[in-house]
């Protein structure tokens, strides 16, 4: 007993020093803590989240708002907020989208699990306002180089889609 | 653990996350994403963009300055003309025109629609009375972001208020019983049934699109509808206890209840 008890003290007091050291590090949320073992596995993530999205996208029927909710549940931030505003506002003036986005291809890009570079063709997409009239830019390009950043989420594929945004790429086709 | 990476992982995310500024969300996709350099510009927001910037800044999809998710980007620079005017900007070669919402066009009034009712100012109660909005394309001149335009309005829904706390929206503005060859007191896509007697003020708006032109001869969509004012239609309802003739005693005074 006389041994033991300044033993357990000093256990007591390294954990409480640990548990200090935590507590003092505040922990922003763009913080990762890394939840993949390795970069595969992060880069797999990555893609199976953007292929998600685009899958929701797909599934898109501008008249029934419900089918918006997978799309936002894939992104998060203000890109939430970008989707949010503009499916809405499609939805109220009444356009109508058809055609599928197709990702041709998904690579790394950066730092695995954070960001990763896909070519999208949108080359069949159909969008017509409410009376009928194509509200696609004769400037559309037929396949987009989409340059995609994630951040961290606690549900799912573990990630979720920050920022999505078209850049020139000599990679797409 | 491997400190170091989550170290430079932090200060490049930090680095690397400014408010999305070329953002290309899905619906943006669909109809346009001006493509940038890797997330490193800076929108001008407020649904305008700056002419004679360098491509890659104009875009106006996702939430830096997406006011519609339906904008389109940059036209293809117009041709090089002599340029006399006083509009002309003689230090850009290359003028981009902006891209137009239909905020932007607050201070372009469409007209209202004209509209009329069949029983004139009238109606039965639980008998469909006919509503008819007018309304057609208009043009109107006039200053918008700086340029010399002419805006065009394209009617392309009705909404009617009937004054009873019900409203409907069709894409027709209607037409009159003997029009559609209907029989009076038939319901037509813009009637509508009063369920009690009295005193109605209903109201009907057009819903526009818009375009326009800056002088270039093309007619440059704008994202959102400009919605009119209400024109204003009185309705006196009353309970018909004998039965609906063909004519009125006006046509047919020797006619039954005359």
């Amino acid at each position: 007993m006389g041994v033991q008890r300044p033993a357990r003290i000093l256990v007591v007091a390294v954990f409480a020093a640990l548990l200090a050291g935590c507590a003092a590090d505040p922990v922003p949320e763009q913080t990762p803590t890394p939840t993949f073992s390795t970069e595969a596995e992060a880069f797999a993530a990555a893609e199976a989240t953007y292929r998600a999205y685009v899958d929701a996208l797909n599934q898109v029927d501008l008249a029934d708002p419900e089918t918006f909710e997978s799309v936002y549940a894939w992104t998060t931030g203000e890109f939430n907020a970008s989707e949010r505003e503009s499916l809405s506002r499609m939805h109220a003036d009444g356009w109508k989208v058809d055609g599928l986005s197709i990702i041709k291809s998904v690579e790394e890009r950066g730092v695995a699990g954070e960001s990763l570079l896909a070519c999208v063709d949108v080359s069949g997409v159909t969008l017509v306002d409410a009376a009928g009239a194509s509200q696609v830019s004769p400037e559309r390009p037929s396949t987009y180089a989409m340059s995609v950043k994630f951040t961290q989420a606690s549900v799912g594929t573990g990630l979720l889609i920050a920022d999505v945004t078209a850049v020139e790429s000599s990679s797409c086709g | 653990m491997r400190i170091g990476t989550i170290v430079v992982t932090i200060a490049a995310l930090l680095v690397s996350l400014p408010a999305s500024a070329s953002s290309c969300a899905g619906p943006s996709s669909w109809s346009y994403c001006d493509v940038g350099t890797d997330g490193s510009q800076v929108d001008v927001g407020a649904g305008t963009t700056t002419p004679g910037s360098s491509g890659s800044s104009n875009s106006q999809g996702g939430a830096g300055g997406g006011k519609g998710g339906g904008g389109s980007g940059t036209t293809p620079p117009a041709p090089e003309e002599e340029c006399e005017s006083e509009l002309c900007r003689p230090l850009y070669t290359v003028a981009t025109l902006p891209d137009v919402t239909a905020e932007d066009l607050r201070s372009f009034v469409p007209a209202v629609p004209a509209v009329t009712g069949e029983p004139l100012g009238l109606g039965v109660v639980g008998m469909p009375t006919n509503l008819v909005a007018a309304a057609s394309v208009q043009l109107k001149s006039g200053p918008l972001l700086g340029y010399d335009v002419t805006v065009r309005f394209t009617p392309t829904s009705y909404r009617f208020d009937h004054g009873d706390g019900t409203s409907r929206t069709t894409t027709t503005g209607g037409a009159s019983w003997n029009r559609l060859g209907l029989p009076d007191y038939t319901a037509t896509p813009t009637s509508h049934v009063y369920a009690a007697a009295g005193s109605y003020r209903a109201g009907v708006r057009v819903v526009y699109t818009a375009a326009v032109n800056f002088g270039t001869g093309t007619w440059r969509p704008v994202t959102g509808t400009v919605t009119s004012a209400a024109a204003f239609y009185d309705v006196r309802v009353v309970e018909v206890r004998t039965g609906l003739v063909q004519r009125t005693c006006a046509e047919n005074p020797p006619g039954p209840g005359c």
